[in-house]
């Protein structure tokens, strides 16, 4: 018995070991090109041309700050925007979209999981539907729908994340089926409003789940490039912003400056995700454990 | 019985309540029946129009165009089905790697914390980004390129995103590196809730990783690997990558998805055309979806503890 157990950890042990250097070799890969970019930034524009993979020849950490008035991408006519700009355009984009985004999942289904009324199987009927029939070849339509009421180029285009389908709302849905429903029973006892209850109670439990699926939406928007490219060419973010810069450097390449540009637009987000990590990992959950 | 007064008083709840409800609805109702509702009818209205000075005419020209590429073997069309099928294809063949990666975390191999957080960069870090460090890491002046010349005994640097015959595996491979541990936050998130109890019984019972993982936590995480499965199966025809920012669909690598795209950002043109090219492979994906759901949900039936 006791051999068998040992050997059995020693099979287990070479099957951990196999699997750690896989694991040390795959990070490895992600670890070099961003290590590559956070040095290519740090080059010359002659050393990062002519030696493209080996350490700079001299250091120019000052190009960070450079790339600051250097990084800028034309948006029509004389006017520019610099990575400050594009660094407030993804601000404004990533919180506007995502609060509308959050918000409105979360208000559609605590009323269609917590009250009963005329239509609220249609609507999580809606949902299932949205989820498992992705209508392709909507874009040309959305596209047009959206220059038609003239949201192109203005703020106005967050309305379009205004909406509580999808995922967001599997995750809201199955949180709130699960929470305790005898604080809010308390609450309409002490005579508060379905809206007081609502805002007093039900939020804050909702923290944690909100937490962690703003942080989600909030990556994917500060990441979309395709949304700001056809419905906000004044206003790039910064994932529009770079791409537009490294498009452009077919007429003038200025490598150093680009990728100073990466390492500052991916700051915000590693905090952000290494603020939230656990949030997001405990608590976002979907088709739930069997049990 | 109820007096007047309780009567009145509960449907004065009634209407307050009503208020509520319909407060809570009306903003996503309201971009729902706009963003959803209006722009598929109109999608659907467009399949079947084509510009004619300056309105449209209704017509199955577009769909009639559809037929005739679908005729001609080595049309665009066919090669974006085929890549579009080549990338459903790879993220299936990668779903079992993220469930190796999240079960060797969730076993807490050595630095798991540090991976943890490191596998999840390619997932929060912007694909411009990744794209162009890919790009740049693959091409001529890389170590990639020098080494697989040297490897392969060739008398050129090979090209990746510059050769048809590379490219598109080039791209396939930016969804290998970037999607090694792709779900694993959901899929982690799912392990984390398996209670010990049932664990440490099967580590008593002898079980070795492989045992534990197949018959006691796979089984458990059912539910949540078939929802990732399902909603694999129903973007079938979507599927894809960060094509715009690879190759912008030259040397072969176009996908459905990516045509659509293309159509409306560079082509300037109405995506008509486009619009029945998704209208099409819509219908297609119906019976996909009917057929997933009822494997994933009839036949695979998960334990229950």
């Amino acid at each position: 018995m006791e051999r068998t157990l040992k050997k059995r950890s020693v099979s287990n042990r070479i099957v951990f070991m196999v699997a750690f250097v896989i694991f040390a070799a795959y990070a490895a890969t992600l670890f070099y090109a961003f290590l590559w970019a956070i040095i290519s930034a740090c080059k010359s524009n002659s050393d990062f041309v002519m030696h493209m993979f080996a350490m700079p020849e001299k250091w120019y950490p000052q190009n960070y700050l450079k790339a600051f008035t250097l990084l800028r991408v034309n948006i029509g006519g004389n006017q520019y925007v610099n990575l400050l700009g594009m660094l407030m355009n993804s601000v404004w984009i990533t919180v506007g979209g995502t609060v509308l985004s959050i918000t409105c999942a979360t208000t559609m289904t605590y009323v269609v999981c917590r009250y009963r009324f005329p239509g609220r199987k249609i609507i999580y009927f809606l949902n299932l539907i949205v989820m498992m029939l992705p209508i392709m070849g909507s874009l040309p339509a959305q596209y047009k729908f959206v220059s038609d009421i003239g949201f192109i180029n203005t703020p106005l285009i967050l309305l379009m994340y205004a909406g509580g389908f999808g995922l967001n709302f599997i995750v809201m849905y199955g949180f709130f089926k699960n929470l305790p429903w005898s604080y809010a029973e308390a609450c309409f006892i002490d005579g508060a409003s379905d809206l007081q209850t609502f805002i007093w109670v039900v939020v804050p439990m909702t923290m944690p789940i909100v937490t962690a699926l703003c942080v989600i939406s909030g990556i994917s928007i500060w990441n979309d490039y395709q949304t700001p490219m056809l419905y906000l060419k004044s206003f790039p973010n910064l994932a529009l912003g770079l791409y537009q810069f490294n498009s452009n450097m077919v007429y003038e390449a200025d490598y150093p400056t680009l990728f100073a540009g990466f390492v500052i637009s991916t700051i915000p987000i590693l905090i952000l995700f290494g603020l939230f990590s656990e949030t997001i990992m405990s608590n976002v959950t979907i088709g739930g454990l069997k049990g | 019985m109820e007096s007047i007064a309780e009567k009145t008083k509960k449907k004065k709840i009634n209407i307050k309540r009503g208020i509520f409800i319909v407060g809570m609805l009306i903003v996503p109702l309201l971009n729902f029946i706009f963003f959803y509702v209006y722009v598929n009818f109109d999608s659907i209205l467009m399949a079947f129009q084509v510009r004619s000075g300056t309105g449209v005419i209704y017509t199955f020209d577009n769909f009639r165009l559809l037929f005739e590429e679908f005729g001609k073997s080595s049309s665009d069309l066919w090669m974006n089905i085929r890549n579009t099928l080549m990338y459903f294809a790879l993220s299936f063949l990668l779903m079992p790697i993220s469930i190796m990666v999240s079960y060797f975390i969730y076993k807490k191999i050595l630095f798991y914390r540090f991976y943890r957080i490191i596998f999840f960069l390619p997932s929060i870090i912007s694909a411009i980004v990744l794209t162009i460090l890919y790009k740049n890491i693959l091409g001529v002046y890389g170590p990639i390129a020098a080494a697989w010349k040297n490897i392969f005994n060739l008398n050129y640097t090979p090209e990746f995103f510059g050769d048809s015959r590379y490219a598109i595996w080039a791209c396939l491979g930016y969804n290998v590196w970037t999607g090694f541990a792709g779900n694993f936050i959901l899929i982690g998130g799912a392990m984390s809730r398996i209670p010990d109890s049932i664990i440490e019984a099967g580590a008593l019972d002898g079980s070795t990783p492989f045992i534990e993982l197949r018959k006691i936590i796979i089984p458990l995480i059912w539910p949540t690997v078939t929802t990732l499965i399902t909603l694999n199966f129903v973007s079938i025809f979507s599927a894809g990558g960060p094509i715009l920012l690879l190759t912008e669909g030259n040397y072969n690598t176009g996908t459905l998805s990516y045509f659509i795209f293309a159509q409306v950002y560079f082509a300037g043109g109405d995506g008509q055309y486009a619009s029945a090219v998704g209208m099409f492979f819509t219908i297609l994906t119906i019976p996909v979806v009917l057929l997933t759901n009822y494997v994933a949900n009839r036949k695979i039936e998960a334990v229950e503890y």
